[in-house]
């Protein structure tokens, strides 16, 4: 009986350390300050030229910004949104039309909304 | 080993318990429900803390638009993230009170702040809408012309950000037809503060 027990635990400690694992990668317990290692740059001894350079590009830059009247930016195709926090919800309203809902919680003002501003 | 098993164990439960407790939205709060559409949502942020926005709601420059105010109006207050929060768990959960979405309704549509219903801002030159819709959030017209709101809805608007007028053109517009101040609610952060928060959004489609 004693043998059985020692073996459970075992096989419950083993179990519980993977979920343990998948958790830390899962929500990124590990904070980024023991990974990221910082960085410095050095820009008091950049060259003259390059610095004109810059300057000048900046001021072209933004030139273009004060006369520009494109609709919109533009995003970048590569760069897709993430939809990481949304949560898909159809409305139980219109399925209460045929079936009966126990939520108890009817979103009429919203319904009434839909139905009014549908032309808009 | 007793004492080791058990105390992976508490460690184990301890882990699992705070799924949202490592980015919450206040340091008492990690997650709040609220009704979208029938439907109980739990609002909480994303939990990634490496996660990055990208799309739309992530541009700093949009053509003709600029800053807006604080306030629309000094008699109406503006609120924050933890304000509307609660509006929606003390107002829109008791359906007294109601979370609007100006922006258009195909935006409404892809994705929008949970327990908001969805009035297109293009509703401000269509009055015989707005008096509808007025009837729909529980103000009567009486017959004198006046507005009776007794038993009107606390209203919250919002709209695309912080560079967007269609709210405040819309508070305006309420406040000439005789909505109460003290019902309207202006969340000036609008849809994109509410993305760069990370919090919980709702598809519509």
């Amino acid at each position: 009986m004693r043998q059985i027990l020692e073996h459970f635990s075992l096989m419950l400690v083993g179990i519980l350390s993977i979920i343990l694992i998948y958790l830390i990668v899962q929500y990124n317990l590990i904070d980024d300050e023991v990974i990221i290692e910082s960085v410095k740059i050095d820009t008091t001894n950049k060259p003259e030229k390059l610095k004109i350079k810059a300057k000048t590009k900046t001021n072209d830059y933004l030139k273009n910004m004060e006369t520009y009247r494109d609709v919109d930016v533009s995003v970048s195709k590569s760069k897709n949104e993430i939809n990481m926090n949304t949560v898909k919800v159809k409305s139980e309203v219109k399925v209460t039309n045929k079936v009966s809902t126990n939520s108890g919680h009817k979103d009429k003002v919203g319904d009434a909304l839909d139905n009014l501003l549908q032309d808009l | 080993m007793k004492k080791i098993i058990l105390g992976i164990l508490i460690f184990s439960i301890y882990s699992m318990a705070g799924q949202y407790d490592k980015v919450r939205i206040s340091p008492d709060t990690s997650y709040i429900y609220v009704y979208h559409k029938g439907k109980a949502v739990k609002i909480h942020r994303i939990q990634n803390i490496k996660h990055k926005l990208v799309g739309e709601y992530t541009k700093l420059y949009k053509p003709n638009k600029y800053i807006q105010p604080a306030k629309v109006n000094r008699k109406i207050e503006t609120i924050g993230e933890i304000e509307l929060l609660k509006f929606m768990e003390d107002k829109s959960n008791s359906k007294q009170g109601i979370v609007i979405d100006l922006r258009e309704k195909h935006q409404y549509l892809k994705e929008s702040i949970p327990s908001a219903s969805n009035i297109p801002f293009e509703i401000k030159d269509r009055p015989e809408k707005l008096e509808k819709v007025l009837e729909i959030f529980g103000a009567k017209r009486l017959s004198s012309g006046k507005l009776d709101t007794s038993n009107a809805l606390d209203i919250a608007f919002y709209c695309d950000g912080l560079w967007s007028n269609k709210s405040a053109l819309i508070i305006k517009k309420f406040i000439e037809l005789g909505y109460p101040t003290n019902k309207i609610y202006y969340y000036r952060g609008g849809f994109q503060m509410w993305k760069i928060l990370g919090l919980t959004t709702v598809s519509n489609n």
